[in-house]
């Protein structure tokens, strides 16, 4: 029963049908509903706020350019649409490939370069554009200019490839495609009067149906996992890293998982072959021989690769497994280990090392009942539901070291990375109330170490696809400069865009300049102190011992963080 | 309406523009744009390593921002401390290589932006500089090497040298940005020689002694060609007007051998080289950089009018040319013996590509043979001034230090193209040694194994390695494509012409197999094959 002096928001009704609800479910499940609640709470509030789909643009010219031509085209042409208000020129390098499908009308200015491929700027937009992903545009009209040498083999097939891909994804033609050879002015001329004639000038607000996401609710869970399907998979360190880290975008199959900047998602891994090979190795089991696991009969194989913990290792597992296997050797040696030499055999060992060091004549049953059941892993979402409809994008670093001359793997990083794109991975949304964007819209420090930069790639989507523009400054810190600066060419678009207001980076392992987020800190603390005056949050993201090490910086630059904290302006996701 | 460079230099308070906070910005590995054609001025160029291109977009990352920085050495004398200044810092910033390039300069390839101060920095303590190595203004100028073989050749390298000083710009900007110099206060210096937007466009200047055209003196704007009588240098044949670059498809840009104007004593060149500067640094074309090189100067206002310019700036003309005989413009690899006595080795470096064992070797050979090396205009090397006792200590070194290579193998020149060159639409440093093989292979079935046919290569038409002068000139359009050229003589004094586009490596070889064989049956006496190509091809045929 509730304390008799809180001031009980809620009639006694609905009080008892919740303490109800409550004697039904166990300790954990009952935690579990009160995020689910909370996060009903904060959805209902971002219903109310949600603004007006974002207004097609009337008519975008798209370049893509490797010698300057189409571009200068494009700029000329753009300056015959003065009497357009919202007309606009854009790269195809920097053209945001979601916009596509808020666009009127889109005019295209395209060369042909190498062997009749696109310029090398345009080359994402042209994979894009040309893959299973492209959107419909059944509401887009367009028109191709195609620049080009009849000397080459395959003259204009750029220009022709992207015109007839419009056409297939269901665009209607302004103007036939037009190719031209290098005397390319003539004919770039006469199209540009042509189609400056056929365009659409009215330019009031267009009643164009923008296609705005169905508000989903959240109705998943540890155990109501969805099944997502991997769209891509893409190394974003250079060659040469050595923390490997790759970015994956999963479709969301149904509206089942509505997210917010901020949330993570709970992936349920498979234990990779190579693991369980050596798991089955070392305990000298065969893959087929059958266990029961909560009552269903299974090749341990199976057993091994969904519903058990492989590769995290806890005190208890090892316990067990001594008393289980009658193992008194290995009970001494976790004995004659000082606190900090056990933590590091539970930080770095696997099964197999328990299973290599200490073998034991065990059977599959015993061996599976001997391990803790898999746990699910979170991963920061590192993308905007907005700005990518029905997409979660994650960043992931792929686990790998070596322990005594052994390879030694992550299981779910390593796990995720090896999905081709169509196959599907069982996921759950865990919601992160504690870190959104500032509800005022007010300034925001952003402190990212390595994967820790994932939620504020989520920011800036969200706030570019809502049309805002808050004063921003992300502190970002990995290894090196030239192979793990994560993100680097978006973040670079967006201070230069205005998109992003400032920007630090620190590398540990490179010469020169900060190595750690914290010097960063340390260095600019009067500016921090100032953006904390005005009113700025502080988000700090990535490992646990860099969330301890920033804070002790940013407690000396902010003289405490009590206040910051009180006000609900400080934001941790450490891992 | 001058071009977006003309903006930019007149703008850049003396080659400043915004280079030291470009240098400063910690989260790009690149410059601003504009200071990209600045710091041309300085000898460094704003790359990328192409190889990586795609896949680091993919990788949402900025491409492999790099810079080349190219250092000037006069006429191609370098010293021994200079150079293992210089093969430090290719270990140490660059990408591990020296490279020798087709004006008798040092580049280093792969410098990070972040090292590009110390690397300048460490050049300049070894007395070379990398000011005015590129940019719209007098280049590395280049002489016949080398001055410890005769006494002419020595005074021809001091007129370069002296040419070379004369036309260094003045601007303090180099030693403010890279040796912090002090910071200008006020107005720029002024540039008595270029003015406040320098040249239109880069000015080369070469000077040859017969009969070594290794210079390739009709390939550039300006040239001295020795004159030389009973072992005493007389003065010098003055050409103008050569130039090799041109764009695919466009009529309006060629190549050009330079003219022949007249002849001039000794102590006259720098005269000449400074009033000829100064010519094209007023009736330039300033409004399309792709006519703005003295050739076209030349032909869009007449000869007849350039040597009335010439003569009125001198005060005096050119008296008339002498006669000069030219006998090839390749290096003649191996031991040589100059008037005093002391020998030369003339090293084979593949295509200026100078790493590991090779660069190893010539380290060791720099360390105990302390004396002069010499940069050739084919991209070898010349261990200079060596004692009798001291030939067998290089020959064992050069055994690491030199790869083996036949006469065509030799003789033949490629460009750096990629993955360095922005501009590279095919291959070539990387690909000739493997075309050669194949080639080679034809002239061996006729019997012809050690010709020494000039082949050079370029992946792109402005003609690095000057590939119209070559017999056989290969010259990229787009991936493993290239426009086959023949005819050249194999001294560089004819252009050859265009003969085949766009032809992969199986055409090539296909197209040239035939020539071979014709010419191996049908050439006389010992005719070259470039000369008898430029006799019985028919050019017209499509
Ligand atoms: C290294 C070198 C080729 C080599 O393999 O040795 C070279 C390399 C480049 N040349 Fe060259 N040129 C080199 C001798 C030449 C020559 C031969 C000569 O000078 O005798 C020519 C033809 C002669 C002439 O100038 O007409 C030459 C004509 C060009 C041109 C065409 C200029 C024109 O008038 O159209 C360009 C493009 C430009 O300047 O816009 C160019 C541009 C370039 C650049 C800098 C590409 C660029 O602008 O971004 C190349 C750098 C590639 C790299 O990654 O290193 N380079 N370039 C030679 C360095 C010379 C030096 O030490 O100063
Ligand atoms: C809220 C939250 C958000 C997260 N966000 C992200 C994110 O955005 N991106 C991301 O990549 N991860 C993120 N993580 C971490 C992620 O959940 C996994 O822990 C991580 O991916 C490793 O999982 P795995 O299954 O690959 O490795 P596991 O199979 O779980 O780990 C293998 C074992 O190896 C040990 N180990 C790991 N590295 C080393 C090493 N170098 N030396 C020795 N032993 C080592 C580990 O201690 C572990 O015992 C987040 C975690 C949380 C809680
Ligand atoms: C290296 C290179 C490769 C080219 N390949 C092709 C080709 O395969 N097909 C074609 O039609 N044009 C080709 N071109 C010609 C260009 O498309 C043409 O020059 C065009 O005007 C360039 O426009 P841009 O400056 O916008 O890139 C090529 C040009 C270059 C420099
Ligand atoms: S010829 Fe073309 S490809 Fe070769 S180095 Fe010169 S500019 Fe680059």
């Amino acid at each position: 029963m509730l304390p008799e002096q809180v001031k009980v928001p809620v009639p006694d009704d609905r009080i008892n049908a919740a303490e109800r609800l409550a004697e039904a479910l166990d300790r954990d499940q009952v935690l579990w509903l009160s995020g689910y609640l909370a996060g009903l709470a904060s959805r209902d509030a971002d219903r109310q706020k949600a603004t007006a789909p974002a207004a097609a643009f009337p008519a975008t010219i798209l370049f893509g350019t490797q010698t300057g031509n189409s571009r200068r085209i494009a700029e000329s042409l753009l300056a015959r649409l003065d009497r357009m208000p919202g007309a606009r020129s854009i790269s195809m390098a920097d053209y945001r490939f979601a916009d596509l499908t808020r666009e009127k009308q889109l005019i295209v200015v395209v060369s042909t370069h190498g062997e009749g491929d696109p310029p090398d700027a345009a080359e994402p937009f042209f994979r894009r554009l040309l893959s299973t992903r492209a959107p419909e545009l059944g509401a887009l009209r367009y028109a191709v200019l195609a620049l080009g040498d009849s000397s080459y083999e395959h003259y204009c097939k750029a220009g022709q490839d992207l015109d007839r891909r419009l056409e297939q994804l269901g665009a209607e033609r302004i103007r036939p495609l037009v190719e031209c050879d290098i005397d390319f002015q003539d004919a770039a001329g006469e199209w540009m009067e042509a189609l400056v004639s056929a365009l659409d000038f009215e330019s009031e607000e267009t009643n164009v149906v923008a296609i705005t996401p169905r508000r989903a609710e959240n109705r998943t869970a540890p155990e109501r996992p969805v099944s997502a399907r991997v769209l891509e998979t893409q190394s974003v360190t250079g060659r040469g890293t050595k923390s490997p880290t790759f970015h994956l975008e999963l479709e969301l199959a149904d509206d089942t998982l509505a997210y917010q900047p901020g949330d993570a998602l709970g992936v349920w891994p498979e234990n990779p072959p190579q693991i369980i090979a050596g798991v089955l190795d070392a305990a000298g089991l065969a893959p087929d021989d059958p266990v029961v696991i909560d009552g269903e009969s299974k090749a341990l194989e199976a057993a091994l690769a969904r519903d058990r913990e492989l590769t995290q290792l806890t005190l208890g597992d090892l316990k067990r497994y001594a008393e289980s296997t009658g193992q008194p050797a290995l009970e001494e040696f976790l004995a004659g280990l000082t606190p900090g030499e056990r933590a590091e055999v539970l930080r770095t060992w696997q099964w197999e090392d328990v299973l290599r060091r200490f073998p034991s004549t065990t059977d599959a049953q015993r061996l599976v009942d001997g391990m803790a059941p898999l746990r699910p892993r979170l991963y920061s979402i590192a993308s905007s539901p907005e700005a990518a409809p029905g997409e979660v994008h994650l960043t992931i670093a792929r686990v790998a070291y070596e322990l005594a001359g052994q390879n030694r793997h992550g299981a779910a990083s390593n796990h995720l990375e090896s999905l081709p794109p169509g196959e599907t991975v069982r996921v759950y949304l865990e919601p992160n109330p504690a870190f959104r964007l500032p509800a005022d819209g007010g300034p925001l420090i952003m402190i990212g170490a390595g994967t820790g930069i994932a939620p504020y790639r989520a920011f800036v989507e969200h706030w570019i696809a809502l049309g805002l523009k808050p004063e921003s400054w992300l502190i970002f810190g990995h290894r090196h400069f030239r192979t793990d600066f994560l993100y680097q060419a978006e973040w670079l678009n967006h201070l230069k865009a205005g998109r992003l207001t400032r920007m630090d980076a620190a590398f540990s392992r490179d010469a020169g300049g900060p190595r750690y987020v914290q010097d960063v800190v340390n260095a600019q603390a009067s500016e921090l102190a100032r953006w904390v005056e005005r009113g700025a949050h502080v988000y700090v993201c990535g490992s646990i011992a860099m969330g301890k090490g920033v804070e002790e910086a940013l407690a000396q630059a902010l003289g405490g963080l009590d206040a910051l904290k009180d006000a609900g302006r400080l934001h941790r996701d450490v891992y | 309406m001058s071009t977006d460079v003309e903006r930019i230099k007149a703008a850049s308070r003396g080659l400043r523009g915004t280079l030291s906070e470009s240098l400063a910005a910690p989260l790009t590995g690149a410059i601003a744009p504009d200071d990209t054609q600045l710091s041309k001025f300085h000898g460094i160029y704003q790359q990328d390593d192409r190889d990586l291109r795609l896949e680091r977009q993919h990788q949402k990352l900025e491409p492999a921002w790099q810079f080349m920085i190219r250092a000037r050495v006069p006429a191609g004398v370098c010293t021994a401390d200079q150079w293992l200044a210089l093969s430090q810092l290719a270990r140490e910033h660059a990408d591990g290589s020296l490279r020798l390039t087709t004006r008798q300069a040092f580049q280093l390839h792969g410098v990070l932006k972040r090292d590009l101060k110390p690397t300048i920095q460490a050049i300049n303590k070894s007395l070379l500089d990398t000011i005015a190595a590129c940019g719209d203004v007098n280049r590395n100028v280049m002489a016949s090497p080398n001055p410890w073989r005769s006494d002419v050749h020595a005074q021809v390298t001091e007129a370069a040298r002296a040419i070379s000083d004369h036309l260094t710009p003045a601007t303090r900007a180099y030693h403010e940005i890279w040796l912090d110099g002090d910071k200008l206060v006020g107005e720029a210096e002024a540039e008595p020689i270029y003015g406040a937007t320098y040249l239109p466009r880069k000015f080369k200047i070469a000077l040859a002694v017969p009969p070594e055209n290794d210079v390739d003196v009709f390939a550039q704007d300006l040239g001295f060609i020795a004159i030389v009588r009973d072992g005493a240098l007389l003065g010098y044949n003055v050409t103008a007007g050569g130039g090799m670059g041109a764009t695919h498809g466009d009529p309006t840009t060629y190549p050009r051998l330079a003219d022949v104007l007249g002849f001039c004593a000794p102590d006259e060149v720098v005269g000449i080289a400074e009033a000829v500067v100064t010519i094209q640094r007023d009736h330039g074309n300033r409004d399309e950089r792709k006519r703005a090189r003295l050739k076209y100067t030349i032909d869009d206002r007449g000869l007849d009018w350039f040597l009335g310019e010439l003569a009125e700036r001198r005060g005096r003309p050119l008296k008339p040319a002498a006669e000069f005989v030219f006998q090839r413009h390749t290096d003649r690899i191996g031991w040589t013996r100059g008037e005093d006595g002391r020998w030369h080795r003339s090293v084979f470096v593949q295509n200026g590509r100078i790493a590991g064992k090779q660069l190893a070797a010539l380290d060791r050979i720099a360390e105990s043979h302390r004396g002069p090396l010499l940069l050739t205009p084919n991209q070898n090397l010349i261990i200079a001034s060596v004692a009798e006792k001291d030939r067998t200590g290089i020959n064992r070194l050069l055994e690491q230090g030199e790869p083996d290579g036949s006469p065509l193998r030799q003789a033949a020149m490629a460009c750096v193209a990629m993955p360095t060159c922005g501009l590279a639409m095919a291959e070539a440093e990387r690909y000739l040694p493997d075309l050669i093989g194949k080639v080679s292979e034809l002239f061996a079935e006729v019997g012809q194994a050690d010709t020494d046919t000039v082949i050079r290569m370029t992946g792109c038409p402005n003609g690095c390695a000057r590939p119209y002068l070559a017999e056989i000139g290969l010259v990229g359009k787009a991936p493993g494509k290239y426009n086959l050229r023949l005819g050249g003589d194999g001294k560089g004094q004819r252009l050859n012409r265009a003969w085949r586009d766009n032809l992969d490596e199986g055409q090539i070889l296909e197209a040239l197999g035939g020539l071979i064989r014709r010419w191996a049956a049908e050439r006389d006496d010992d005719e070259r094959f470039g000369d008898w190509t430029h006799r019985h091809v028919d050019f017209a045929a499509p």
